[in-house]
């Protein structure tokens, strides 16, 4: 078989034997409406987004940084006797410290909670996977949203 | 101008990514649509489950969303997306090194018993199967570059370049060679 007639045998295998999954393709399109054009993208200034937590292991923090405030999330995985991956604990702390609206975003859904006086929150029994913080301090209409990272 | 969906031959990326910036759901399809197979064809090289390699592939598209209004170049989306998938690809890698996973090996063939013949007269029954076996005992590199140069559609070298984090001049060569392993593992004749 030539080059070309290998290639195009193999294009056609690849193809067929391992397509993109239906429901990936159908999350990939709903991935638009995460676009958040509303709140202040905030920067990862120490971290990594990649997640380095494992289960069991030590926590780790991650501190993302917009122009006026700063949210520290540190990260644990806890063992769980359903979820063997364990589930994941986000404690979150909000500065300038004080009250705030958050939410813990997922790719297929969200949890609402709220930062104290001090801004401290916390969310537990989350999956590990893909998330997001986006934060609203005091009453006012200024939203900061982290970028997606991985526990 | 948007294009059409199925439009992929007149896909603008300058145009796409500006139009999904603002909201237009058709302008976010036409560019998954003109990418999708770049994406998993890069997931799917890094030997990812198929739960894992979906897990990058959205984390691919999330990405992109969230930066739809800072791409420099559109012209280069494709690579960016490469890229962005590869990264996304070794950070999971990362977090499984020390979690036990399904034997990459047993994916395949449950995938190639599942895929249906696109075009009967090409390739079909035995030689299908000798095809897979064969691709599926390359070794790793070459199993992940000729995934990417046969991805449909296909992906210029640039971003075969992007995907692999090699220069665009070794493409042409290890396809050769690679394509040369492919055919000294298939029965002869075939």
């Amino acid at each position: 078989m030539p080059d070309d007639e290998l290639g195009t045998a193999l294009r056609s295998l690849l193809g067929a034997a391992d397509p993109v999954p239906p429901a990936a393709r159908e999350a990939a399109s709903r991935a638009l409406s995460w676009r958040d054009l509303d709140a202040e993208l905030a920067t990862l200034t120490e971290g990594t987004l990649a997640g380095a937590t494992v289960r069991g292991g030590p926590s780790h923090l991650l501190t993302f940084t917009a122009s006026r405030v700063t949210v520290d999330v540190e990260v644990s995985v806890e063992a769980d006797a359903v979820h063997e991956a364990g589930t994941v604990h986000l404690a979150g702390q909000v500065s300038p410290p004080g009250p705030a609206t958050v939410a813990v975003e997922f790719p297929d859904g969200s949890r609402d909670t709220r930062a104290d006086d001090r801004g401290r929150f916390t969310v537990s029994d989350i999956r590990p996977g893909l998330l997001r913080v986006s934060v609203r301090p005091g009453t006012g209409p200024d939203r900061v949203v982290t970028p997606w990272f991985r526990a | 101008m948007v294009p059409g969906v199925d439009d992929v031959d007149a896909f603008d990326p300058s145009g796409s990514l500006a139009a999904a910036g603002k909201g237009d759901q058709r302008a976010w399809d036409a560019i998954v649509t003109a990418y999708s197979g770049l994406v998993w064809a890069v997931a799917r090289g890094h030997r990812l489950t198929s739960a894992d390699a979906a897990d990058v592939y959205q984390a691919t598209w999330l990405r992109l969303v969230e930066h739809l209004g800072d791409i420099r170049d559109p012209g280069r989306l494709g690579s960016w997306l490469a890229t962005t998938a590869r990264r996304e690809a070794l950070a999971l890698l990362r977090r499984r090194r020390d979690v036990p996973m399904a034997d990459p090996e047993l994916l395949p063939a449950v995938a190639a018993d599942a895929g249906d013949p696109v075009d009967g007269n090409l390739l079909r029954g035995e030689e299908r199967r000798a095809l897979w076996q064969a691709f599926h005992r390359l070794s790793d590199s070459c199993q992940r570059l000729l995934r990417l140069v046969f991805a449909d559609p296909p992906l210029t070298y640039a971003e075969v370049s992007a995907a692999l984090d090699i220069p665009v001049g070794s493409i042409g060569p290890s396809r050769a060679r690679c394509l040369a392993h492919l055919r000294a593992l298939l029965p002869r004749g075939q």
